[in-house]
Parts: structure tokens; sequence; C-alpha cells
């Protein structure tokens, strides 16, 4: 989702027809480089067109926005050693795209929340990812908009420092993140990457190391990493506090006792305003009938217990700042995945502090070879002021054609 | 070098039994038919670019396409091809361990042992189908049951009893062609008696002097709405096979 951070005062979206040019002429180019490559086989064009309609419960009664979403991937090898990948996304909105920050904070809040103080959803075009990998023995360079996808928590990852999950919709791709990385191959299972994600100077430009292996039947990995925090909230108040550096070290471990699948992964960060620790544990099992059980427990350092949470932590969820709001979640599906074209499945979130759920009974069916729909429902439980009862029940109807 | 067992690689590695250039004749002893089965399993690399046809109750129809390679019985590598929706999804088997890499996210992720009985990309082939290859004169005690004739074939059922838990099927039942040492058919029990796989194998060719059933159809008792048609386009045995092939990082390749 794009967010545009600002007051009353926000820009205005780009004009469409730019939109609609930019996209034109960036899919003629695209289209054109998969025709000339097609000939010599190196290049494949794919994508998806994606619309998804959705409702939700506001003050101001029910609302709804809808977006349609273009997707164009291109990716080859440009000879040996060489690969090049790259996606395209053009995303239109529709609907109640400015939110009103009054409207995401509990009523007995609303009256520390300036008025006019909103955020727009804009509609978008960009890439996705966009990068060139080299390979040289054991060595890979890869330079562009790339995958920074750690982590083996379902729904919850701490190790995911740049792109984190959307906490009802966890599965959905996220795009690349524009960085510089080096990885070294040490063995079938066992690398260490570097990574750069530049910024304006390289004080505050992220720095990553990450390494991992396969330990005793266990997937390890450990990450260091200095981040740079902005104060997004601030930034919509109008007073934004300068950036925060971050240190983070972390990892994760995943395996399976018989039966059994499990996993764990951390991160302890440090910040000029405190130190914190995100943890989660998982689980999973196939229960009679070929159903599938997930089970996911998470614990954040900066969250909260009690019931009334302050504003700034309400604010930090809605601008993406923070994920969730508690301090102990948890995460659990039953889904039953067959051939059937029809896969049904249940799941829900909790916050163990305030005893609030968010159920999400979803509805994946296959309606042919390249199309999927996909319906979850977004039923809150829970009082006003609690982290899901105060956001109302919603929902949404994604349907997507691959070609 | 360690040799595979997979005809077909990863998906028809349980079902797909090979055939030995052997001579036709008379076996009485169960378990040297089984020896003559497991020996058509035996190579050293192999490479197919094959077509799984998904059947629904309801009359759909869905083709999904990948290529595989494997060296010896621990490593496999497939990618699907297409549909566009599944094209760019990957796996990769290391002895018993397996990963999936989802091209959308960007990431690869670790398939638990208890979900191997899960169909793969929807099919009636399990995800343990993948990674399994029984020795069944190491697995099994066999008893023959009956000559008989199947498609024109002659054949010997043979009735198989686990000698361990660790195997995935209690019990099976084979249809092994007396000529050519292809298994023709075969339904797999669970330890309750209960019929879980039935797969019936034609289209036999011969490869590098060997027999080998380019269709394999198999119907999963677990995937109740469907029936799934493995169909080889190509097959190359013993051949080289890249090791880089067998790494997280030619899994997550860009």
């Amino acid at each position: 989702m794009a967010r545009r951070r600002g007051g009353s005062a926000s820009p205005a979206p780009d004009p469409p027809a730019r939109a609609v040019l930019a996209g034109v002429v960036l899919a003629t180019l695209l289209l054109s480089a998969g025709a000339a490559s097609a000939q010599s086989g190196t290049f494949r064009l794919s994508g998806y067109l994606e619309h998804q309609f959705s409702l939700a419960e506001t003050p101001d009664g029910w609302t709804h926005t809808d977006y349609d979403r273009l997707r164009l991937d291109i990716e080859g090898r440009a000879g040996r050693g060489v690969s090049a990948s790259a996606a395209v996304v053009w995303q239109i909105y529709r609907g109640r795209t400015r939110i009103d920050l009054r409207d995401v904070v509990p009523a007995a809040l609303r009256d520390q929340v300036p008025r006019g103080v909103t955020f727009t959803i804009d509609d978008r075009q960009f890439l996705n990812h966009a990068y060139v990998a080299l390979y040289a023995g054991p060595f890979t360079v890869t330079a562009g908009k790339q995958y920074l996808a750690w982590g083996r928590g379902l729904v919850f990852n701490p190790t995911e420092l740049f792109r984190p999950k959307i906490l009802f919709d966890p599965g959905y791709e996220r795009e690349g993140v524009g960085a510089l990385s080096a990885t070294v191959e040490a063995g079938t299972l066992s690398d260490v990457a570097l990574v750069y994600v530049p910024e304006e100077a390289w004080r505050t430009s992220a720095k990553v190391a990450r390494a991992r292996s396969h330990l005793a039947g266990f997937d390890v990995s450990a990450l260091v990493a200095e981040t740079w925090d902005d104060d997004a909230v601030g930034e919509l108040l109008g007073a934004p506090d300068p950036l925060r550096r971050r240190y983070t070290l972390g990892g994760d471990i995943s395996g399976e006792l018989p039966g059994v699948g499990i996993w764990a992964e951390g991160t302890w960060s440090t910040r000029d305003d405190g130190d914190w620790v995100e943890l989660i544990v998982g689980g999973n099992t196939t229960l009679p009938g070929n159903v599938l059980l997930n089970i996911e427990g998470y614990f954040d350092g900066r969250g909260e217990w009690a019931k009334r949470y302050p504003v700034e932590e309400w604010l930090a969820v809605a601008v993406g700042e923070r994920r969730t709001i508690g301090r102990g979640l948890l995460f659990g599906s039953l889904s039953r995945p067959t051939g059937d074209l029809l896969t049904l499945a249940v799941a829900g979130l909790g916050n163990l502090g305030d005893g609030s759920v968010a159920l999400l009974p979803n509805a994946r069916y296959s309606f042919a070879e390249n199309v999927d729909l996909f319906l979850q429902l977004v039923l809150a439980v829970g009082p006003d002021g609690s982290e899901f009862g105060t956001q109302g029940h919603g929902g949404f109807i994604r349907g997507r054609v691959y070609f | 070098m360690t040799t595979t067992r997979s005809p077909v690689l990863l998906l028809a590695a349980a079902v797909a039994l090979g055939t030995a250039p052997l001579a036709a004749q008379s076996v009485d002893d169960p378990a040297e038919i089984l020896r003559r089965v497991d020996a058509n399993l035996t190579f050293e690399t192999a490479y197919s670019r094959s077509r799984m046809i998904i059947h629904y109750r309801a009359g759909d129809v869905r083709t999904l396409e990948f290529e595989a390679w494997a060296i010896g019985e621990e490593r496999s590598f497939i990618e699907f091809t297409a549909p566009a929706r599944d094209a760019g999804s990957r796996f990769l088997r290391l002895e018993d361990v397996m990963w999936y890499y989802l091209p959308r996210v960007g990431k690869s992720v670790r398939i638990q042992g208890h979900m191997l009985r899960q169909g793969m990309m929807g099919s009636d082939f399990s995800l343990g189908d993948a990674t399994e290859n029984p020795s069944l004169v190491d697995d099994y005690d066999a008893v023959i049951e009956a000559d008989s004739t199947l498609d024109g074939r002659p054949v010997r059922v043979l009735s198989l009893t686990a000698t361990s838990d660790d195997v995935s099927y209690a019990s099976r039942r084979v249809w092994v062609d007396t000529e050519r040492w292809v298994p023709l058919r075969e339904e797999r029990y669970a330890r309750g008696g209960r019929l879980l796989v039935t797969t019936s194998l034609g289209d036999v060719r011969r490869v590098d002097g060997r027999w080998y059933p380019f269709r394999i159809e198999m119907d999963n008792a677990l995937q109740t709405d469907t029936r799934t048609v493995l169909e080889t386009e190509e097959l190359r045995l013993n051949i080289d096979v890249p090791e880089r092939y067998f790494t997280l990082r030619h899994l997550e390749r860009p």
C-alpha cells in the first residue's frame, strides 16, 4: 500500500494522464525487449493483472477501497554468469484513499490527534525489483532493487528489517530493496552475505551481514545490522525527530521433531531511545484429514500489555512504523491444502494482553488455470481501545489473472 | 558416485520403476523380482522434462510443466516452467530434507516432514513421492499372489509388507511385467489397510538400454477431487549435471 505522509496539505496524486503515459512507454519497452529476446530464448516475460475490492468498518460507517494492479516481469540470462530480473507495477486506487488519523485510534484518544491530519493512498508506478546478478565460482554479487526476504516466521519476522509482512495478509508479495549485496557460498547449504542499502550518505545507509547454514538437521541463520529508523509519526504531525541509528543482532532456526515442524526467530535491537527484543516461536503439524495446523507466538519488547495504549503507538502502527501494538500476540491457522480447486482456511490473531482477536476466515478458489480468487474476512472481536477491537470488521476479495 | 533410483527424478520416484536390461525369464523368488525392479531405478544422473496433467472430477484440467535434474539418490532439483501462475516455483531435495522457492516472494522455505503427504502443486503426487526413493527389496517382504495379464502384458502380482515403520506405506500390491520388469500397476496402503494411492504406468519405451514408463497416472485418496497424469516428454540418463544445481544458492538464484 502506498502511503504519502502529510497533513491536510498533502500533495495531490500524479496526474492520471502522466501515469498512463509513463506506463505505456515502459510497457512498450518491456514488450519490445521480450519480443526481441524471445528469439534468442534467453528472456521471459510474464506477469499478472490483479483487482482487489475491500471493505472496512470505520467511525463514519462502512467504506471501501479498491485497486487495479498490473505487474510485468522480465527476466533473463545475459550471458554465462550474468542474470537480470525486473518487474514493473502499476497500481491505481479508487474509493476511500485519504485516511483521517483520528479514525485509526480509539474514541478515547481521538482528541489527542490534531484535526485534519491524514495520510493518502496514492496511485503508484514502481519497479518491484530490478537487479543484475553476477556469478563467479562461490561468489554472487547482486546490484539493484532485490528481495531481502529473511527469516522463517510465518506471520511475524523480526529479522525482516526492510520489508515486513502485511499482518492480515502475510503471504502477499513485497517489493524489493535497493541494495548492493555480495554472497559467498560456503558449502551446499551455507553462505555469508553482506548487504549495503544506500541512503543519502554512507553513515545513514544500512549495512547487514548475514550467515546461514544447516546444522544437525536444522536450518540456522544469524545476522548483524546497522539500520536507521525514520520518524514517520513525527513527520506526519509536523515535528519529525532525526533519524535514529539502530543496531540489531538476530537469527532464526527451523527444523522438525517427529511429526511437528518447529521454528524460532528473534532479534535484539538497540537505539538511543532504548533496547528491545522481538521473538517468535512457531510450529506446525498435519492433523487427520490432511488439515494443516500452524501456530506462531510473537513477543515484541516495544509493545504494551495494557489495554490503554498511548496514542503514539496507534499512530506508529497506522503509518507502518510498527506492525503490532501489543507485547504478546498469537497466530493460529487451520487449512486444508489439497488439489481441490477450493481451499478453505480459518486463521486468527490474538492479543494476549488485551484479549482482542481478529478472526480471518478465507477461501481460495482456482477459477481457471491462471486465475485465482481470494476472499478474506476480518472479524474484529474486542472492545474499542483493544488492539484488534478498535480496527472494526472488514475484508477483501482479490482476483488475479496470470499471463 | 551414488546412483538415483528415480526415473522421473522427483515426482515419479516411488512409482516409476524403470527396467534393467535383464532377460525375460521365469523368476519365482519374490525378492529377486524386487531386486530386478530396484535395479531398474539405478541411474547416476538424470534430466527430464515432463508435463503433469491434473484432472478434476468436475471436468477441469490443469497442466503444469517442469524440468528436473538429479544426482544419485540424495539430490534432486525441479523447476516448474508453466503455467504462468506456477512458473519459477522450484524444489530442492537433499537427502530427506526439502526446500521450496516462492518466486514472487523471493524466498525459500523448508518443507516439514509431516507435510510430505500433501500434493505437490495440487497434484496427486505427494511431496513424499518426490522425496522418497524406497528400495523395495530392503524395505518390504514380498510374496507372489498370482500370475495374470494386464493391458496384454504378462504380469506377476506381488504383495509387499513393510519391514519397518520408516516407510510411508505399510503395504503395497505391485503388478510387475515379467518380460520388461516394469511395474504396470501399484496400490499403496496405509497401516490400517486403507488404500491411499493407485498408480498405472504405461507408454513403456526403451531408453539407454532400459524400459521406461513415459506415462504414469496416479490417484491419491487424499486428493479426493483429482487424478494426475505424468507424461515424460524428454529423458536423458547418465549425463553431466552440475553439482551447483543442488544448492540453496541455485534454488534462490535471481
